[in-house]
């Protein structure tokens, strides 16, 4: 991971989603607060652990959402963000493969 | 010998799209007088009170089937599947044609067809999907493009794009071109003024993915309009329709590729299209495997004894909404960093 991959992960699901918030990203670690109308909405922040890399969204309020994974992570801050929003799962048909 | 396969056979259907207009009904007229599509029935789809489509195609009755309820991609599932069943009901009695071509209204959008083509269990044991061909008036297709949606979705999901009227006035054919490519860089184009085509481009035996011989055929027609669409960005500004292009020298293990997969269609939702391409998955890099989805629904994969062209390079085209290439790239190599780290590699 690095700032630039971390900042176009979450800039690409903001877009993806066209929510009104605006991401301010860190200038030295991975930490995103997401402000909607000026107020902090999130932060979301990855980190090492000596099990590996965790993502955490912290959500003014609430407990602490830590994801494993950046999939889960995703699946959280659009929970969040746009709870209405149509999502997909990945359904494989059987049969012939095109 | 009798070449008519047997009736439990899925039978090979085209999908016949593209706006109003743009000339659907003359092409599936002109092909059907064409010998290659003799045992054809045709499923029209026409909207409005007054049908004029199936009118216009000269057919057998009882092979012509007409849906006057509305349009096909919103009422669906169940006038297509009692369409189709009738069909199957008289093939069973008289064996009398061997494919089916659906013509939809200029409005619909095909993903819900197609979706319904491949993943309905019903509609799969009767039918096999085998392209997607969409007309586009190169009068008025980039008015089309600009102005309607529908028109976009159309394009986004064809396997074949076929240009219709150039006749007429060639003059903006190559920013038509750009434009098509833009949004679906991975379909065949092709010409078919006044309906005129080589029908084995609208029936193609072999399937929609793009790596099929057929299409990698059709890739070389294509070649020239993709030329032109990378001196564009793929994202147009006034599309939210995109495409974007992954080629990737490293082989993905099956894990990422599946996680991959499913955060996409978690996070576009409805706004993922299609995807499509060929892959060099880690645990068998020399037998490429074939994706292919519509939206969230995926074929299982398909493996290629070889790569096609010696290349092993994988290659993903994805088409949706607000698809930046920047995020899917990212995604997929964070992604492949935490299987690589679990695996502890």
């Amino acid at each position: 991971m690095n700032q630039n991959r971390f900042q176009t992960l979450i800039e690409g699901a903001l877009g993806a989603w066209q929510v009104d918030v605006e991401p301010v990203f860190a200038a030295t670690e991975f930490v995103c607060r997401i402000l909607r109308d000026g107020e902090e909405v999130l932060v979301v922040s990855i980190e090492d652990q000596p099990f590996g890399m965790i993502w955490r969204i912290v959500e003014p309020g609430r407990r602490d959402r830590v994801h494993p994974s950046i999939v889960p992570a995703l699946r959280g801050l659009r929970e969040i963000l746009c709870p209405d929003r149509a999502t997909g799962r990945v359904l494989f048909v059987a049969g012939e493969g095109a | 010998m009798s070449q008519t396969a047997p009736v439990s056979t899925p039978v090979p259907m085209t999908v016949v799209t593209g706006f109003l207009g743009s000339g659907k009904t003359t092409l599936i007229a002109k092909l059907l007088r064409r010998p290659e599509l003799a045992r054809t029935a045709v499923i029209i789809n026409e909207f409005g009170e007054i049908g004029l489509d199936h009118e216009l195609i000269e057919s057998s009755e009882e092979d012509l089937v007409e849906l006057s309820t509305g349009c096909l991609c919103c009422v669906m599932r169940g006038d297509l599947t009692n369409a189709v069943g009738r069909l199957m009901e008289r093939r069973n009695q008289n064996n009398s044609f061997d494919r089916i071509v659906l013509e939809t209204t200029g409005l619909a959008d095909p993903a819900p067809i197609v979706h319904a083509a491949i993943a309905d269990p019903f509609l799969r044991a009767l039918v096999r999907l085998d392209r997607v061909v969409v007309t586009v008036d190169a009068l008025t297709g980039i008015a089309s493009l600009d102005a309607h949606e529908e028109s976009r979705r159309q394009v986004a999901l064809a396997d074949v794009l076929l240009l219709t009227k150039t006749d007429i006035d060639a003059g903006d054919v190559l920013a038509l071109g750009r434009r098509l490519a833009g949004i679906n860089p991975d379909a065949a184009v092709f010409h078919a003024d006044r309906g005129e085509i080589d029908p084995a481009i609208v029936i193609g035996a072999a399937g929609v993915v793009a790596s099929t011989p057929s299409e990698q055929a059709c890739a070389a027609t294509h070649h020239h309009h993709r030329e032109h669409a990378q001196d564009h960005a793929h994202h147009h500004a006034h599309d939210e329709i995109t495409s974007v292009s992954l080629r990737l020298d490293r082989p993905v293990r099956a894990v990422a590729l599946t996680l991959f997969l499913q955060a996409l269609a978690e996070t576009m939702g409805p706004n993922l299209l299609r995807l499509k391409g060929i892959v060099a998955v880690a645990e068998a890099p020399d037998t490429p495997a074939v994706v292919h989805g519509v939206q969230h629904v995926f074929h299982p994969m398909r493996w290629l004894d070889a790569w096609p062209d010696g290349t092993r390079q994988s290659r993903l085209v994805l088409i949706g909404k607000r698809l930046s290439t920047g995020w899917v790239e990212a995604l997929l190599e964070t992604i492949e960093d935490e299987v690589a780290q679990v695996s502890g590699q």
